[in-house]
């Protein structure tokens, strides 16, 4: 169990090549594999594995170490399995980019950080992967650093996520303050200890890290930017695996929120909030893989809003079923949503183009890639028995539980349901635009390489099945849990199709299906419907341009900050500065005073002194330009004052 | 056998300015003395440090009195005044000695194609070796301000000749400037001579153990009417060095003309020497004063961090930019004191060794872009990654690490300093978090315009980092990277000092 992923990787990033990070992440592949049918064989089905393993102590209190644990273990599997996949399909797509030795390294870096994100012991150590994934983030979005799309995407990104990150520095901070520690096992079990007025503080600081990491509402905003990236990384990082690290720290702190009513509906209304928040957005958007992101957003609002209403749950004494679907859905969601991107990456590859306006009708020129994002569509529409509609509908559901208790958390259920409706409609939206219809690309799409159909029917046959799978390992609650494991597989499925909810999110799908297929496809409904009337046309407008958030954050950064720091600038160099010039310059004058009085030998004692100094001052003025008086002048004034203060001094104290 | 290392150590760089002095005029001797003497003194701190770890004895003559400091020295100058040559170190000093030699010898070496009064030049760096090596040694006050007061004289120099075209303005500000901020603090250690040394030891002396130890006996002495307003007079005298908002104005000045070594020296070292004060006179003699007063020192700090980072939003030549950044990363020290806890204090002692490092890459990197693109308007510098390579791995790491990105080395300090200041402050710990955000945007969007997009034209032919600017950049980004991810080295030094001073301070 020993083995050191990160440390393994860290030494090996820089030497880059394509081979080479796909032999790595293959090493730490099957690394993973090997980690994850340890536990799986060591607590069995149903029971809990936590093994730590500490390296050294880093500096005094803080212990550099693995923590392995269900959670952990099928994260490195996720993780690691999905930039194998990713890194083969870059062999293709990035075949004739410049720079590949850069983007590899990079690519093994990030892997190195997500790996070491989700095996950290301690929150300290999380913090450090975490950032590094933040820093490959950033260099992957502005890979193509000549577009200054990208480069602005990149900076965008950094800093909004920054804002999140300094939320989470000063949770851990506080952590530390609380418990004297960083380590994770410690400060779950002691969650209790935590005093009244920090309790919902702290885990809604950790909450922020992950709301800027995992693009929630109101941080929203650098993900469908960093878009500008290679497609391939915004499968990988801004899709599968970076944006889940807020969902992961958010499992983490599980315990925490659970301790607070409060921050349980915080997660929850920001989790139902986004999911419901961003597929607005998504249904407008013209471009490809906007679409996409705006969907990735929305998921993991839906992962957010199981968490919380999980947590809600827990802390009335339930079982904590939604922790358990919200890790179930990230691991459907990292399946799927790659599966999307790449095969998204296989269309903008073919046509080059990202706007789906210039496609459509590539159904007979790519039809794996065509059928492989049908998969995935149906998946994230929610439909059974693909793995999207497990996950989704087993959140939908605790949220309602939840409502039972709290009417706040009925709202966010119904939201979460019309956001079913919008994810089904603006998924076929996106399929029927790009693959039936008219062609509309301007050359002939070409087919894509075998290493960029394998992944996609890879990821298809796991979109396909990774639902029912878990059954045959009776039901995800037995893999995946809080504290103690929960269903049985045959138990489960009978559970779902009776409850009439299910049919509720079945039918809201199937709905947004059908109504994507009369106007996209068979063209029945006209689409302009959505701009015919003056009010639809505002929300039409409101919405392609992002509720103007982004717009609000430019300003407030361009004429805000920006304008204040200006002010600061003048203030040092006017204002500050001035005082001392005007000090320099105020003393010359005392000084010339001063000098005029001695030579009128006012004083015999005095006279000698400041005559010598003022003479030295006009000796030096020859030598030199500048108001080197005034500063001379400034030392005997300062010596003056020092006398005086000392004279004073010595009165008070010595008398 | 004893031999006397710290003396050593201010004799190399003595005696190395003087053989460059007596050389003939444009010998090509010069440099290599003066580097071969600041690699000499760099080893000496190397086994210094050794000395150090594994209690090596013959460096180590410990101190008589307490035994809390090593490597000690001590002569009488003159007895009857109480002056005495005191020398020795502690972990407060050992990280700052290493660092003083580390950056003087790489200043040497990037200065390497200096072609103006080559001879002077380098002799003049040495000197600024010298007389920091003193500050950070001297363990009697008289001694310790000579030493202070010494270092304003080769930087005036290095300044006033080798500056850019405002040079004179601002070698004289900075000359008088810190020389006023100087003034104020001889009369605190007056204060200290004339009426705390009779209270504590009964006579007079400038002995900075003796009197530490009796004020560590007796933390109250004379009580809060002494101790504040000595205190606030040495605090001032500090804080200008250091400096902090609002008594900075001539750090920028003094950064934009001075030749790219100086700067570094400036930034990485002269700076350290108010920091230093504030922990070895300020903190340790008047603990009273340092216990009510706490509040002025955060104030100051958190104002330096917040303020001097929206500046830095504003500044369009880059060495000006690094300037304020340098007085907005000080305030971290200055917050680090203010905690008054054990791991506040080592994480302002950590920052002001991580900042060193830092600071140094940065303004190297300034005088890179200006050698080789003759312009260091962040307007006019862009795209320079698809000319500059190296230049620009070597900016990203460098302002990623000094926006304190973790794994790199100031994020252990900055950290250390707000852990040990939640303690202290509680939730108004926002206001300098604000800092770290304005100091993430700063950065970030000066990377965006310098680094990324379409390469300037009009900058003309460029070249990238050469072999004798890279040497230096390599080895501290190494550093840099290294004390990111194991700083337990410097740590073990400052950790058992921290302690100290924060039981010091904790007793009142």
């Amino acid at each position: 169990m020993a083995f050191l992923l990160s440390i393994l990787f860290g030494k090996k990033v820089w030497e880059g090549g394509a081979p080479f990070t796909i032999g790595a992440i293959g090493f730490s592949f099957v690394v993973s594999l090997y980690l994850f049918i340890d536990v799986l064989g060591q607590g069995a089905l149903g029971g809990g594995v936590q093994v730590e393993i500490i390296a050294f102590e880093w500096i005094p209190g803080i212990e550099i170490g693995l923590l392995i644990d269900n959670l952990s273990a099928l994260l490195l599997l996720l993780v690691s399995f999905l930039c194998l996949l990713i890194a083969i399909y870059s062999a293709g797509y990035m075949h004739d980019e410049e720079g590949k030795p850069r983007y590899y390294a990079e690519i093994a870096l990030f892997t190195a950080g997500m790996l070491g994100t989700v095996s950290a012991n301690n929150f300290f150590q999380l913090l450090i992967f975490w950032e590094v994934m933040g820093v490959c983030s950033y260099l992957l979005i502005g890979f193509w650093y000549k577009k200054p799309e990208a480069a602005s995407a990149a900076k965008k990104a950094f800093l909004v996520t920054r804002i999140g990150d300094i939320l989470f520095l000063i949770g851990i901070i506080v952590l530390f303050v609380t418990f004297d520690t960083f380590n994770i096992i410690h400060i779950q079990e002691h969650a209790g200890d935590i005093p009244v007025h920090l309790v919902t503080i702290i885990p809604l600081l950790l909450f922020g890290g992950a709301v800027g990491k995992s693009a929630q509402f109101p941080l929203h905003v650098w993900l469908p930017d960093a878009m500008e990236g290679p497609t391939t990384v915004s499968a990988l990082i801004h899709a599968a695996t970076m944006v889940k690290a807020g969902v992961y720290l958010t499992a983490r702190s599980f315990p925490l929120i659970a301790n607070s009513p409060d921050a349980t509906l915080v997660v929850a209304v920001i989790g139902g909030f986004t999911a419901f928040f961003a597929a607005t957005m998504a249904l407008v958007a013209m471009d490809i893989k906007r679409v996409l992101a705006y969907s990735t957003i929305s998921q993991i609002g839906y992962m957010m809003l199981g968490l919380g209403a999980g947590a809600y749950l827990y802390h009335h004494g339930h079982e904590a079923l939604g922790y358990t679907f919200a890790i179930f859905h990230l691991v459907n969601h990292a399946f799927f949503k790659a599966l999307l991107f790449l095969g998204s990456g296989s269309v903008i590859h073919s046509v080059g183009t990202n706007d789906m306006r210039q496609m459509g009708g590539l159904h007979k020129h790519m039809k794996i890639t065509s059928f492989a994002m049908l998969i995935g569509a149906l998946s994230i529409a929610g439909i059974p028995p693909l793995s999207g509609f497990w996950s989704k509908d087993g959140i939908l559901e605790v949220a309602f539980e939840a409502g039972m208790n709290d009417p706040s958390f009925l709202i966010i259920w119904i939201l979460g349901i019309i956001t079913a409706f919008m994810t089904a409609f603006y998924m076929f939206r996106l399929w029927f635009f790009t693959f039936t219809g008219e062609k509309r690309s301007p050359g002939e799409p070409h087919k894509s390489p075998k290493s960029m159909t394998i992944p996609l029917i890879i990821l298809a046959a796991f979109a396909l099945i990774s639902g029912i799978l878990t059954f045959f390992m009776d039901g995800f609650g037995q893999l995946v849990f809080f504290e103690q494991a929960h269903g049985h597989a045959v138990e489960e499925i009978i559970h779902v199709f009776t409850n009439p909810l299910t049919f509720l999110s079945i039918g809201m799908a199937g709905l947004g299906i059908g109504l994507a297929y009369l106007i996209y496809n068979k063209r029945t409904i006209s689409s302009t419907i959505f701009v015919s009337s003056k009010g639809t046309k505002a929300i039409h407008t409101m919405l392609v341009k992002r509720y103007g958030m982004d717009w609000a954050y430019r300003m407030f950064g361009l004429k805000i900050a920006y304008g204040f720091a200006k002010v600061a600038d003048f203030f040092d160099r006017r204002v500050i500065d001035g005082v001392v010039n005007g000090t320099a310059k105020g003393s010359l004058l005392v000084g010339k005073a001063s000098g005029f009085f001695d030579q009128k030998g006012i004083d015999g004692a005095v006279n000698g002194i400041s005559r010598g100094i003022v003479r030295g001052g006009r000796g030096l003025r020859r030598s030199q330009t500048g108001n080197i008086q005034g500063y001379l002048a400034a030392v005997v004034l300062g010596i003056c004052f020092v006398i005086a203060f000392a004279w004073i001094y010595i009165k008070i104290t010595g008398g | 056998m004893d031999v006397p290392l710290l003396s050593l150590m201010l004799l190399v760089p003595l005696v190395g300015t003087i053989i460059t002095l007596v050389l003939p005029k444009d010998s090509p001797k010069a440099k290599w003395i003066c580097l071969i003497a600041s690699l000499v003194n760099l080893l000496i701190s190397f086994i210094l440090v050794f000395a150090f770890v594994w209690e090596i004895p013959f460096a180590l003559v410990g101190d008589p009195v307490t035994g809390s400091f090593k490597a000690y020295e001590n002569a009488d100058w003159v007895p009857t005044l109480g002056i005495s040559y005191t020398l020795g170190v502690d972990g407060l000093s050992i990280p700052l000695i290493l660092l003083t030699h580390l950056l003087v010898a790489l200043g040497i070496v990037f200065s390497w194609k200096e072609g103006k009064r080559t001879k002077e030049f380098f002799a003049l760096l040495l000197l600024m070796d010298l007389a920091i090596t003193g500050v950070f040694v001297s363990l009697d006050l008289f001694l310790f301000f000579i030493f202070w007061e010494f270092v304003l004289i080769p930087m005036y120099f290095l300044i006033g000749i080798w500056g850019g075209p405002n040079k004179h303005y601002a070698a004289i500000k900075f000359l008088i400037y810190t020389h006023v901020g100087s003034i104020i603090m001889l009369l605190g250690i007056f204060a200290l001579y004339f009426t705390a040394s009779p209270n504590l030891t009964g006579g007079n002396t400038f002995n900075l153990i003796v009197l530490a130890n009796e004020a560590g006996q007796n933390p109250t002495y004379l009580g809060a009417a002494f101790q504040m307003p000595v205190f606030i007079a040495m605090f001032f005298g500090f804080g200008v060095k250091m400096p902090m908002v609002p008594f900075h104005t001539w750090l920028p000045d003094a950064h934009v003309e001075a030749p790219t070594a100086g700067s570094v020296i400036l930034a990485g070292l002269l700076l350290k020497m108010g920091g230093y004060g504030l922990f070895r006179i300020g903190l340790t003699m008047f603990p009273l004063a340092a216990v009510e007063l706490w509040w002025v020192l955060a104030s100051f700090g958190i104002v330096s961090m917040v303020y001097a980072a929206f500046v830095c939003l504003a500044q369009t030549d880059l060495k000006r930019l690094i300037a304020y950044s340098s007085v907005s990363h000080m305030g971290f020290v200055l917050l680090g004191a203010a905690s008054l806890s054990t791991i506040g204090i080592m994480g302002g002692i950590y920052q002001m060794f991580t900042h060193g490092l830092i600071t140094a890459v940065l303004f190297m990197l300034a005088g890179v872009a200006k050698r080789a693109c003759h312009t260091r308007e962040i307007p006019k510098l862009t795209g320079l990654i698809n000319k500059m390579p190296k230049f620009s791995l070597i900016l990203m790491l460098g302002f990623f690490a000094s926006l304190g990105l973790p794994g790199l080395a100031s994020f252990v300090s900055e950290f250390m300093v707000f852990v040990g200041a939640f303690g202290t402050f509680g939730k108004y710990l926002i206001i300098p978090l604000l800092a770290i955000i304005i100091t993430g945007a700063y950065y970030i969007w000066t990377m965006h315009k310098v680094l990324f997009g379409k390469f300037n034209e009009s900058l003309g032919e460029v070249r990238d980092v050469t072999g004798y600017e890279l040497v230096p950049l390599a080895i501290l980004m190494f550093f840099i990277i290294f004390f990111g991810l194991y700083p337990a080295p410097v740590v073990q030094f400052i950790g058992p000092y921290a302690e100290g001073l924060s039981t010091l301070l904790g007793g009142i």
